[in-house]
């Protein structure tokens, strides 16, 4: 392909250019420069150096303020973010593995229309999705409630929401449910991008279809996966709306348990009004996301070859 | 030669269906309890949250809404008045920065292109503080404009219709239209645009969904809730003043789901579509 030369182009990207630098690369360096001050939403932010990173201010022995690194609330929400994209994305990849399998080996009728349903719940919005759970699974009226007591397992309605082990076992069962239609469209993509003779000289060989799915679709499949698993980190990593809204309240309760490193940002910057803070939140996400991501690179670049 | 074992036995393709099948029950279940629910009254909902058949309380949930100051179709008209100029200024700058990128040399072009990749990596929600800040200080906060200006800097988009326009739009045409004494920006208008269209509507309408889902940015940039566009207003429904309205709730989440499942129902061929390409292209 060949690109003319046409130095005028450059104003086609311009709007773009101009956009990102002022709307996106300013804030996120002026973001990176509130982390080091005390700017509280009003009058000049006073430079405090190091300080919401790592500073421990004690009065006869009472912790009166802590640093990033040693907010224990701040890494909480990182480790409960980790965890339920964890949950989230295991159950997701292996369903969604499984689900193209079943799409690209068998003969069922109707697979677009499925595909199409599974991918359904992923359109809606997500602070819907958290109100509707949430109400599935209140004290009164829930559905959830109603469907054990039909089937006799409950005697009572429970509170489900406060229970700290629930919440933390739906909240990836919700991520999940809105993510793995999608991720079995994308995986089942770059199924139909491996070429059909690899599968033609196996069949030859007397491979059966599981051995050639093993052996053939699973390596060949690694970009596709690298794809999948570097977009769910980096939207998993931020991600705010459902655990903010299935339990009331904003905070991640009961116990801070669905709090969301997002969540602690919105909540130190916007509603306690510590933009400093919040600011030195967002940085620690920043390295968090990265520090992720690196690994899943190093993950897959150390391991060519091999699932 | 000796005959192989499929994967899946014929036997097993009634297991194959009714697992398939018990997925779709549970994909779409959710949506339809709500929607279901929307038309009963809270009494009924109370008594029995599960029912197969809508009830009679269509207006008087709706009445509970608006007497609550609970008004969501002005919520769903503020999403409009945000989400279609959102998608308007990227299908046409986003795709104007594709064409650019796919078909000049210009000096910087690596860097731009660079760039615009590097919008796919970055957490842009980092930047939220400063943004606020800076829209602050413009004197944009608490405006739908806010909301929308992001519209110019959509990677995703650009990089989209590159790669399309790339394989799409034939050299050849361009030359001819250049011989013609046609302009560049003609070129574009009358000729790139058209022959992108399908890449243009399928990025449009993730565009459109993206935008219209947006949780965050509003809740930080947006404090009168008259200007609150619907997931903000959902989010709303959790408060403890609608209480035991369980109609009202479900009805309001009821009509935020319409909206999108129409467009679903109607466009997913092309949603899916795009979204593969999208994949095994990136």
């Amino acid at each position: 392909m060949h690109r003319r030369k046409y130095p005028l182009a450059f104003l086609y990207v311009c709007p773009f250019l101009i956009a990102y630098m002022v709307l996106q690369i300013y804030p996120l360096i002026y973001s990176l420069y509130l982390s080091f001050t005390d700017y509280e939403g009003f009058g000049t932010p006073n430079f405090i150096g190091l300080d919401n990173y790592f500073k421990v201010l004690k009065v006869d022995g009472e912790t009166y303020y802590r640093g990033l690194i040693v907010d224990p609330l701040f890494w909480k929400s990182a480790f409960n973010t980790l965890r339920q994209w964890g949950i989230a994305f295991t159950l997701q990849l292996s369903s969604a593995m499984f689900l193209s399998a079943i799409f690209y080996y068998s003969k069922i009728k109707g697979k677009s229309l499925f595909r199409a349903i599974f991918y359904f719940p992923n359109f809606i919005t997500v602070t819907t999705i958290a109100v509707l759970f949430g109400n599935f699974f209140g004290y009164e009226a829930g559905v959830f409630n109603y469907l054990l007591a039909k089937l006799h397992l409950i005697d009572e309605p429970v509170r489900w929401l406060s229970n700290k082990v629930f919440v933390a076992t739906a909240t990836p069962m919700i991520i999940w449910w809105l993510w793995f239609g999608q991720t079995a469209i994308i995986l089942y993509a770059g199924m139909t991008t491996i070429p059909k003779d690899y599968y033609e000289a196996a069949k030859i060989e007397g491979v059966s279809d599981w051995q050639s799915y093993f052996n053939i679709t699973v390596p060949l499949l690694r970009p596709t996966i690298l794809y999948v698993l570097i977009t769910a980190l980096i939207g998993g990593l931020q991600h705010y709306d459902l655990a903010a809204f299935l339990t009331s309240g904003g905070a991640g309760n009961p116990d801070s348990i669905n709090l969301t490193m997002m969540m602690y940002m919105y909540n130190k910057a916007f509603v306690g009004f510590r933009y400093g803070y919040g600011s030195a939140v967002a940085v620690g996400i920043f390295f968090i996301i990265q520090l992720c991501a690196g690994i899943m690179f190093y993950w897959y670049l150390t391991r060519k070859n091999k699932i | 030669m000796q005959q192989k074992k499929p994967m899946f036995h014929i036997q097993n393709k009634v297991f194959l269906y009714a697992f398939l099948i018990y997925l779709v029950v549970l994909c779409i279940a959710p949506m339809w309890i709500a929607l279901i629910n929307g038309t009963r009254a809270s009494g009924d909902i109370l008594s029995s949250p599960l029912a197969l058949m809508p009830g009679s309380a269509l207006f008087e949930n709706h009445k509970v809404l608006i007497e609550n100051d609970m008004n969501i179709w002005h919520a769903m008209l503020n999403s409009f008045k945000i989400s279609v100029p959102f998608t308007l200024i990227s299908a046409y700058f986003c795709t104007l920065a594709g064409f650019g990128l796919a078909k000049h040399d210009f000096p910087g072009r690596n860097i731009v292109y660079i760039v615009v990749l590097a919008t796919l990596m970055v957490p842009m929600q980092l930047g939220f503080i400063g943004y606020f800040d800076l829209m602050t200080k413009v004197g944009l906060e608490d405006t739908h404009l806010s909301l929308i200006l992001p519209a110019f800097h959509n990677g995703a988009f650009i990089f989209f219709t590159k790669q399309y326009i790339e394989t799409a739009v034939h050299d050849e045409l361009i030359e001819a239209a250049i011989v013609d004494g046609a302009s560049n920006i003609k070129i574009f208008h009358h000729l790139v645009f058209p022959i992108a269209s399908p890449a243009i509507a399928t990025m449009s309408i993730f565009t459109f969904v993206t935008s219209w889902n947006n949780l965050l940015s509003p809740l930080i940039m947006i404090s009168s809730n008259e200007k609150q566009p619907m997931p903000v207003f959902i989010s709303l429904l959790r408060d403890p003043l609608m209480g035991q309205e369980f109609g009202a709730i479900y009805l309001a989440l009821g009509i935020s789901i319409i909206p999108l499942a129409a467009v679903f129902i109607l466009l997913s061929r092309f949603i899916i579509a795009g979204m593969t390409q999208g994949a095994v292209k990136g």
